[in-house]
């Protein structure tokens, strides 16, 4: 009888010691956490990163990144969780989808027009140059001292 | 030669044109985004319609609230000022919601969590779900919580409330239009 007893206390302790065991491996590590928190963004604060949030919703947040990471969740699911309750806000960027696009579409193509003009300009203002034969250091001081030379010339004659 | 010179100042190329258009849809866009961040909150007006999911289970669609006087009530858990006013906001639910009056409680930035212990530290009893996506707020250009819209019968808003209610205000703004 005692031996029984004896055997069904080891049986309990050490089912007690492996789920205390699986418990702590499946909590996430302060790192994990801060990991998903800086791929997100505060829904209320304006730019202001997840990671380096004090408020108290940025506090929530956190302690519900680390029950979903113990819950198995990826940091994927986390973000669309997110997403799906505070909007693409806390992405801190526009989704990829949609009219959306245009937010990351005009600026390059704004970029790409702005290079272009100016590559376009340069060569034919170039070009210009060259077919006139102007010097490119033709300064409105040059025009001044060919007036004067001329002048000098004229007086020179009369002299003469 | 003059002339010739205006002639050649007012001729763009194809590459300019695009260019141009370009620049005046960025422009346009940044416009339009800033114009509609610096809109007020609708103060009167057809109500905007949504549905809310509920944390009860189900859904509700103020659109189908006609003919109730329909008080929706912006909180999150972590506002003092929307605890302040949740006892009132509950005790005015229980006195007038036999009465044609529906109170609609929408959870804004919150996290579930915190907002079910809030929902059960104040025994709220009137319907209640999360603003998901932020989407109801957007909606109502809210700026934070606690803001309080009150709609007639006829759906329109007539009153919109942007710091803690008390009961005696709450009962002075639903009686005046459950009398119209």
């Amino acid at each position: 009888m005692r031996k029984v007893i004896l055997v069904a206390i080891l049986i309990t302790l050490l089912s007690l010691a492996l789920t205390q065991i699986r418990t702590l491996a499946a909590t996430p590590t302060p790192n994990e956490v801060e990991a998903v928190a800086r791929t997100l963004y505060c829904p209320l604060c304006v730019g202001q990163r997840l990671d380096s949030c004090e408020i108290p919703l940025c506090q929530d947040m956190k302690r519900e990144i680390a029950q979903m990471l113990t819950e198995g969740r990826t940091p994927e699911e986390i973000r669309a969780y997110f997403v799906e309750q505070y909007g693409p806000v806390v992405l801190g960027e526009p989704p990829r989808k949609g009219i959306n696009w245009l937010a990351w579409v005009i600026p390059i193509m704004v970029l790409v027009a702005a290079v272009g003009y100016a590559g376009l300009k340069v060569r034919q203002w170039s070009q210009e140059r060259a077919l006139t034969g102007e010097s490119i250091y033709t300064t409105e001081q040059g025009d001044v001292e060919d007036e004067y030379m001329s002048q000098v010339d004229r007086e020179l004659s009369q002299l003469e | 030669m003059n002339s010739q010179t205006i002639t050649d100042t007012r001729r763009f190329t194809r590459g300019q044109i695009i260019a141009f258009l370009i620049a005046l849809l960025f422009i346009g866009i940044l416009a339009a985004g800033l114009i509609m961040r610096h809109q007020g909150r609708p103060t009167e007006g057809p109500a905007p319609d949504f549905t809310l999911t509920l944390f009860d289970g189900g859904t509700l669609r103020l659109s189908e609230q006609r003919g109730k006087v329909v008080v929706v009530n912006f909180w999150a858990s972590w506002c003092q000022p929307c605890k302040d006013e949740a006892p009132d906001l509950e005790r005015v639910w229980r006195m007038y919601k036999d009465k044609g009056v529906l109170f609609i409680g929408v959870n804004w930035s919150d996290t579930e969590g915190k907002a079910r212990a809030y929902l059960a530290e104040f025994n709220i009893t009137y319907p209640n779900g999360p603003d998901l996506g932020r989407r109801i707020g957007q909606k109502y250009r809210i700026q934070g919580v606690p803001e309080t819209f009150f709609i007639d019968k006829q759906g329109h808003i007539r009153q919109v409330v942007i710091r803690p209610l008390e009961e005696a205000e709450l009962i002075s703004l639903i009686e005046g239009l459950l009398n119209e």
